[in-house]
């Protein structure tokens, strides 16, 4: 783990709707290269900090604090004030594939698109790399993609698409809100690892915004806990699956299904890789 | 299922309701006091009893009301739209001669109405409580309770009376060359007051219609898709919300396209333009009832045609890109 | 929620209300306040407005009293619109309680009815109504309420199934009422609201309808009616314009005020879905 080189780092991060606090003084760092996963329950205001930091947060919401990326400020700015600025990219994939791809444009007009926000690429540049990371995201048969409307994809295809979408920019770091979420559970391991293995390969970080113990078990390097909008715990993910230090860490890790009692939810990704963090192997080997 | 299938199936769905039509307006028909023997009749001054004994039973008027529905309907698949005794013409004659006239007035009205309205409706939703947006919810509100001919009469007064800036009313100039470029600047400087009445209204239902539907696809997730790629916001609004926004709007005016000779009628009076509507005033004026019929039975097949081609265009946009919403 | 009634009223549904009444006592008091036939020939011709104190108004091309005209108008129109509203409310709330209540067949035919009558090109279809039966105001009001009574069935009906099922319902029924009992007292008083917003707004484009109707020459002859007399000023534009202003005008007020009345009352009934 290479924790100790920050690429983003996130000072005192308040976010308000309408006089309504949903985060309250968020304070943490993202390494690149490495897999931070931003966990919480829906409302514990781990989308909207996402959000806030691709540039994303809607306009209503009242932000505060700082956000530097490679040291540049980029609070409160969208993403083409930042490219105008010169900033390097940070990419988001989103939770519902099918809802992130607009239905009446082709995959490959969305995608040239992305690529030609640049301003500086031509059509059939764009085109080029368009295919390439359609190729990339391991889209089989890319040409025949290419040409064809969402719709016509499955769930799975969809998301690799908004992946690719994202890999436009050419980030340093991608923003991932529930990406399996939406997803079908056989699916939903294929885009983690891709998602992971792309991290790899192009040297980003990538924070994964999740509510899934699974999820965070199998593919998070650090792991920080939200409740309430503040981050109860920042640590590392053998640590934290260990012993949490905080009660509502202790209650959630109680709380994953499989682990006391065959009560309660459907089992999820999280029985599979329960038994090989009691084993106190590597995370993301299962 | 291929698009000529659903073509096929919607244009058979239509045919009841087009069978009623033609039984309403028959009834109409049969309901109008004095048949087509008094008229002409009246027409011609002095006829015996025996001389319109005989008309009857010329023109079948004799027979039972089922005879003459038989009659009728076959006269109707030949296109046979009766006769007007006012004019001593076919009516399907005088209904085509007429037809050019209004399909330029509400073609230009439609497209000038769907231009102003979709861009007011979309700059008023994108900031939706904005004073652009209350500007054109106010405009929409007063056009709305206007009627459509007195705002046609104060652009007369306005424009061709004291600003003499447009002529009063007709098709062309009386004397002027009829073709070539002159003839035609001189009908499009006819053209734009009736069209500028006709289409204010529509302009204003689209800008209601487009305000509410950017407002709702502005919502969607792939408009934050978009916006996460860095693309200026206009193109935003262009490529990616209006563009899904723009089917409803397709959707009302096709429709509404069909049923605009209500409108026309009124603005066509109102601005003499030679039209079917025109057409519909004078057969109102001479009491020419047949005639009158006539009319509202094309325009009725007109709106069934319309809603079925807007159907089609909806099933083929459908096929291709099949929005799940 | 009386005392509330009072004091918290949005504001568009009083203005709509006092707009509504001034109208009608206007209408009411046209006797009064200009005594004798409108029609009547009783000043110098031509005369403009605010020229002349004793017609304040002016006169018409042949010396006619304009606002004796345009009060005596309003009566036309006021009973026009209420008369024409009245038409629709009672086909359109009979079928569509009845097709909401019973459902199955009952409400198949209404929906496909009601799907036949909007297709009709209503305007149109005014026309051949009123030239069929005679111009007159009866045949005026019967022509724009044959019309535009789906809107209202298809709004009762859904009404009336939403509520048709109601704990209330079923225990009348469980009483042994009869149907047309327990539709009339139990499912419609709790189902007319939004339609009564609704019948304003039918109200408001009636006095529109009615207008181009009588402009048209489509009117009762024998009556003074706005659409009329805008189209008896036509010829007169060059000239004596305020012919054609003035009862534009006041039919605009009139649908405004109803338009508000409308409002006002699916605002009071619902204040979220008012933003429409």
């Amino acid at each position: 783990m290479k924790a100790n080189n920050p690429l983003i780092v996130v000072r005192d991060l308040s976010i308000a709707f309408a006089g309504a606090k949903a985060v309250d003084g968020l304070s943490f760092t993202v390494a690149a290269g490495e897999v931070t996963a931003l966990v919480g329950e829906s409302g514990s205001g781990k989308t909207v900090s996402g959000l806030s930091i691709a540039g994303l947060a809607p306009p209503e919401a009242r932000i505060t604090g700082r956000v530097t990326l490679a040291g540049a400020d980029i609070l409160g700015r969208t993403p083409r004030e930042r490219r105008l600025a010169g900033h390097p990219a940070v990419s988001m994939v989103f939770q519902d594939p099918q809802a992130a791809l607009n239905p009446v444009l082709t995959i490959g007009e969305q995608i040239v698109e992305a690529v030609r926000a640049d301003g500086r690429t031509g059509a059939r540049a764009a085109a080029a790399r368009a295919l390439e990371l359609l190729d990339l995201v391991r889209i089989p048969e890319p040409g025949r993609r290419f040409s064809e409307y969402p719709h016509r994809l499955s769930g799975g295809m969809r998301q690799r698409v908004v992946i690719a979408l994202a890999l436009a920019a050419s980030p340093v770091a991608l923003v991932a809100d529930e990406p399996t979420t939406a997803l079908d559970v056989t699916i939903q391991a294929q885009i983690l690892q891709l998602l992971i293995r792309l991290k790899d390969e192009l040297g980003m970080a990538l924070l994964l915004i999740t509510h899934d113990l699974g999820v965070v078990a199998e593919a998070a390097d650090r792991v920080l806990l939200m409740r309430d909008g503040r981050l109860l715990e920042d640590r590392g993910v053998r640590d934290f699956f260990d012993g949490p230090r905080h009660p509502y860490g202790r209650a959630l890790l109680a709380a994953r299904p499989g682990r006391r009692t065959r009560r309660g939810p459907r089992p999820r990704l999280a029985d599979t890789s329960a038994p090989c963090l009691i084993g106190g192997e590597g995370s993301g080997a299962c | 299922m291929t698009l000529f299938a659903f073509m096929l199936r919607r244009t058979l769905a239509a045919a009841p309701m087009v069978v009623l039509m033609i039984v309403v307006n028959f009834l109409l028909l049969k309901a109008v006091p004095g048949d087509l023997v008094d008229v002409m009749a009246g027409e011609s001054g002095i006829a015996t009893v025996e001389q319109m004994a005989d008309l009857r039973a010329r023109f079948g008027l004799d027979r039972s009301a089922l005879d003459q529905f038989q009659a009728y309907l076959s006269q109707l698949l030949r296109f046979d739209l009766g006769f007007s005794f006012r004019y001593s013409r076919p009516i399907a004659d005088l209904v085509l001669e007429r037809l050019p006239a209004t399909a330029l007035l509400v073609t230009v009205a439609v497209l000038a109405a769907v231009a102003v309205g979709v861009a007011a409706g979309v700059l008023a939703g994108r900031r939706p409580g904005g004073r652009f947006d209350r500007t054109v919810s106010v405009l929409s509100s007063l056009i709305f309770a206007m009627p459509s001919f007195w705002i046609g009469l104060v652009g007369i007064v306005l424009f061709a009376v004291h600003l003499r800036w447009l002529p009063i009313g007709g098709y062309a100039t009386v004397g002027a060359p009829g073709a070539g470029w002159p003839h035609a600047v001189d009908v499009a400087a006819h053209l734009v007051l009736p069209a500028a009445t006709l289409g204010l209204g529509y302009a204003a239902l689209y800008a209601r219609v487009t305000r509410a539907a950017v407002i709702e696809t502005s919502r969607l997730d792939f408009v934050r898709t978009a916006r996460a790629k860095g693309i200026s916001e206009t193109r935003v609004t262009l490529r990616h919300i209006l563009r899904n926004a723009l089917l409803p709007v397709v959707t009302l005016s096709g429709l509404k396209l069909g049923s605009m000779l209500g409108g026309a009628v009124v603005v066509e009076t109102v601005f003499s333009w030679p039209g079917l509507g025109r057409l519909a005033f004078e057969a109102v004026a001479d009491r020419d009832v047949n005639l009158l019929l006539s009319l509202f039975l094309c325009n009725s097949l007109l709106v069934i045609v319309m809603g079925i081609l807007v159907d089609v265009s909806y099933a083929a946009l459908d096929l291709r890109i099949e929005v799940t919403s | 929620m009386s005392a509330r009634f009072s004091f918290s009223t949005p504001s568009t549904l009083r203005l709509g209300v006092l707009c509504v009444a001034l109208l009608a006592l206007l209408a009411a008091a046209a006797g009064l306040l200009r005594p004798g036939d409108p029609m009547a020939m009783v000043g110098p011709r031509g005369l403009w407005p605010l020229t002349d104190g004793a017609f304040p108004l002016g006169t018409d091309q042949l010396g006619r009293d304009v606002a004796a005209q345009l009060l005596f108008g309003a009566r036309v129109s006021l009973a026009v619109g209420v008369g024409a509203a009245a038409v629709a409310t009672l086909i359109g709330v009979g079928l569509g309680a009845v097709a909401g209540y019973f459902g199955g067949v009952a409400d198949h035919l209404l929906s496909r009815l009601c799907d036949y009558v909007q297709t009709l090109p209503s305007f149109l279809l005014s026309m051949v109504l009123v030239a069929v039966l005679a111009p007159s105001i009866g045949s005026v009001m019967l022509a724009i309420g044959l019309t535009s009574w789906p809107e209202i069935a298809r709004l009762t009906r859904a009404e009336v199934l939403r509520i048709r099922n109601a704990d209330w319902v079923l225990a009348a029924r469980t009483m042994g009422l009869g149907h047309g009992h327990i539709l009339l007292n139990h499912v419609l008083p709790n189902g007319i609201a939004p339609v009564v917003a609704m019948i304003a707004a039918v109200v408001a484009h009636a006095v529109l309808v009615e207008a181009a109707l009588a402009f048209l020459g489509l009117g009762d002859p024998n009556l003074v009616s706005w659409g009329a007399m805008i189209g008896n000023a036509r010829p007169l534009l060059r000239t004596l314009w305020y012919l054609m202003a003035l009862p534009g005008l006041a039919i605009f007020a009139t649908v405004m005020a109803f338009t508000l009345l409308g409002n006002g009352l699916s605002e009071r009934l619902d204040p979220r879905g008012a933003a429409r």
